[in-house]
């Protein structure tokens, strides 16, 4: 029988995350005038660095590609940002599409998620490999997944299309039992 | 199982990637003014050398990027990799063995 605890927090806690706007940008990013148009509306500019999360006031900008980023906004807001952007960004070689319906965030914290995660997934997810802002996509028990860490508190939010959401909660719930297990 | 470091992102599973066969094949710039043994030959018939291979590779499961990776056919090393429109190293070297 495992400890459910470390230390006396849960070693696991897998979750569904209340629902997201997102959109998903594309752009160069080389380009003042895109980086100006996206921080006039998110509030901050899209990172440039692989792999990165930016996150400000009005949302989070999360790094896809070298020209593509996801910005997590408030989901009444989804339709209002979407539209803001496409004015700032009007002219500009980009793309703007809301995607919040299609796509469900799972949130998994507690000392044990590092361990769940490498169960499914080939990147190193140890908290100093996967330090706090660091996103990417991946595979997670051969399902296509957004990896992000937000902040710097081991919990890591895993991203899937919605139509994958059921199977990798399972799966990820499957995982963890062991470390949860209080028979 | 390979290690691939993509361009963008890093070192990579090689389960990430899609493999999207040789690289460095040009369409040709009329493709009526060629015979069907020379249309075929440029759709169908890729080179399969044991060595040395140049091959182009997307990161489907990461960034979605397309580039290009030198592998050994033999000893499956990866042996350099770049970016869509960069030359490969061997030719920036002037050394194309």
């Amino acid at each position: 029988m495992a400890d459910p605890t470390v230390r006396g927090v849960p070693a696991v806690t897998l979750a569904r995350c209340p629902p997201r706007g997102r959109i998903n940008l594309r752009g160069n990013c080389a380009d003042p005038a895109f980086r100006a148009g996206v921080a006039s509306t998110i509030g901050t500019e899209p990172p440039p660095a692989a792999n990165t999360s930016r996150s400000a006031g009005r949302g989070v900008i999360l790094w896809l590609g070298p020209d593509e980023w996801l910005a997590e906004v408030a989901p009444a807001a989804e339709t209002a940002f979407a539209a803001a952007l496409e004015d700032a960004l009007s002219g500009l070689h980009a793309s703007v599409v809301a995607v919040g319906d299609g796509l469900v965030t799972l949130s998994l914290s507690g000392p044990r998620s590092v361990d769940v995660l490498a169960k499914g997934m080939t990147l190193d997810v140890d908290p100093d490999r996967f330090p706090a802002g660091r996103c990417a996509r991946s595979l997670l028990a051969k399902a296509p997944v957004l990896l992000h860490r937000p902040g710097t508190e081991l919990l890591y939010e895993v991203t899937v299309a919605r139509s994958f959401s059921h199977y990798a909660l399972r799966w990820l719930h499957d995982a963890a039992l062991e470390y949860v297990q209080t028979l | 199982m390979l290690l691939i470091a993509c361009p963008w992102c890093g070192q990579r599973d090689e389960s990430e990637f899609t493999c999207g066969g040789e690289a460095h094949i040009q369409r040709p710039p009329d493709p009526d003014a060629l015979s069907d043994p020379e249309w075929a030959d440029y759709l169908f018939m890729r080179a399969n050398p044991k060595g040395r291979h140049r091959e182009r590779w997307c990161h489907t499961h990461g960034c979605g990027r397309w580039f290009n990776v030198e592998r050994h056919t033999v000893t499956h090393d990866v042996l350099s990799v770049y970016r869509m429109g960069e030359a490969p190293p061997d030719d920036r070297d002037g050394d194309p063995s």
